[in-house]
């Protein structure tokens, strides 16, 4: 792949990422409504947010958006700091790295809403 | 009376040279050597590395040419900063102590010479000359290409470098990604493919978005501060993002190739004007 097309996909991804925060804060806040973080965040107020699969699609969204985002910058940083020639290595190690975040996060996700809505 | 005319002999300040020495076939690494030499007004990092070489020590190896900013051979890295030798009066630099190594991102061939070879390579590989459809018409010397004032400044800035690496020297990038093609390159890369007479840029941006190519730069910005002809690397390599970003979202730049313009027949040379000679090439 190109390189412009995976700085082209770490310029998206950083505006989604602003897109997706303030969703998940604003949704957050609507959840928990007054009563603050320490008395509103409780597991039946997840759990019943978590029937919805569009919170469930959200979510392994936004993480796999925050991977991407993340993963991009670490290897620039990486490419530099270990020398041109790992690249290939630095690829793999983070292509892997990434796919076991999303695939683990989207596991979790994915068992907390079928515990949620019963099945 | 005769008018006697009083030279006043030039004030001279002793100054100390640290020159960084190495033999590879004798040293294991790189050490330093001092020297302590006169030094008048006026005098350059070069002349006074010549003085050094003819009455001080003559196994001292440097590599200049032209002295005077062009050739780009005599780049050193002096007190921590590349500069060209021929360009840097000693005593503006206010110190009494000068520090001379050859220039960082480059093997060492001898004392202060360094090996060009990857440079000019990565220069190379982006292609530097105007590329035409038709390469007939650069071999038509009778006519020449049609370019206005403000097309050829798009350009004219990146023109003046003269390799002589002190950007690739100071570049962070450089130091730590080998593979980087490096300021000079890029920069040449964009200066051709700017040039109207060119049609290449599609070739050459193919060749600087790659992982080592211009997406690698982040902009420190050490290649303009160093360059001592006034190009601005950063700017060319920043351009040329935005040439690769114009694209990949679609946009389609809306250049015309410079068109070669006939000989002007009609004009009539005024008389007494001698002929100019035939073509050498």
């Amino acid at each position: 792949m190109r390189e412009s097309t995976l700085w082209l996909l770490h310029i998206i991804t950083g505006l989604l990422l602003v897109l997706f925060f303030a969703v998940h804060l604003a949704e957050f806040s609507a959840l928990v409504g007054g009563a603050g973080y320490e008395e509103g965040l409780t597991y039946t107020l997840l759990s019943e947010r978590a029937q919805n699969i569009l919170y469930t699609v959200f979510y392994i969204v936004f993480l796999a958006t925050v991977t991407y985002h993340a993963n991009y910058g670490l290897r620039v940083l990486l490419i530099e700091w270990l020398g041109g020639r790992w690249e290939k290595a630095i690829n793999i190690l983070l292509i892997l790295l990434g796919l076991a975040a999303v695939l683990y996060g989207s596991y979790v996700t994915i068992t907390f809403h079928l515990m949620s809505v019963g099945v | 009376m005769a008018v006697t005319k009083v030279v006043e002999k030039e004030k001279e300040v002793t100054i100390t040279f640290r020159i960084q020495r190495y033999m590879p076939e004798k040293d294991e690494k790189p050490y330093f050597k001092e020297y302590k030499i006169p030094i008048t007004r006026g005098m350059t990092i070069l002349d006074a590395i010549a003085y050094i070489q003819e009455r001080v020590d003559n196994t001292l190896s440097f590599r200049a040419s032209c002295r005077m900013g062009i050739c780009g051979s005599c780049g050193l890295l002096v007190n921590g900063i590349p500069r060209l030798a021929c360009q840097t009066q000693v005593l503006q630099l206010n110190t009494t102590v000068v520090e001379l190594r050859p220039l960082p991102n480059f093997p060492i061939v001898k004392d202060l010479i360094v090996d060009f070879t990857g440079f000019f390579e990565k220069h190379r590989s982006i292609k530097p000359y105007i590329i035409r459809p038709d390469v007939s018409d650069l071999s038509d010397l009778d006519k020449e290409y049609i370019q206005s004032p403000e097309e050829h400044l798009m350009y004219l800035q990146f023109s003046y470098c003269i390799k002589c690496g002190l950007c690739y020297s100071a570049c962070p990038t450089t130091y730590t990604d080998e593979l980087f093609l490096g300021p000079q390159a890029l920069t040449q890369a964009y200066r051709y493919s700017a040039d109207t007479r060119d049609n290449g840029i599609e070739e050459r941006l193919l060749i600087v978005d790659n992982p080592h190519g211009c997406w690698r730069c982040h902009f420190a910005g050490a290649c303009t501060m160093v360059c001592p002809r006034g190009v601005d690397p950063a700017l060319a390599i920043q351009l040329l993002k935005k040439e690769i970003a114009a694209r990949r979202f679609g946009a389609k730049p809306r250049r015309e190739l410079a068109k070669l313009a006939p000989p002007p027949k009609e004009a009539k040379p005024r008389p007494n004007i001698p002929k100019p000679p035939p073509p050498s090439v």
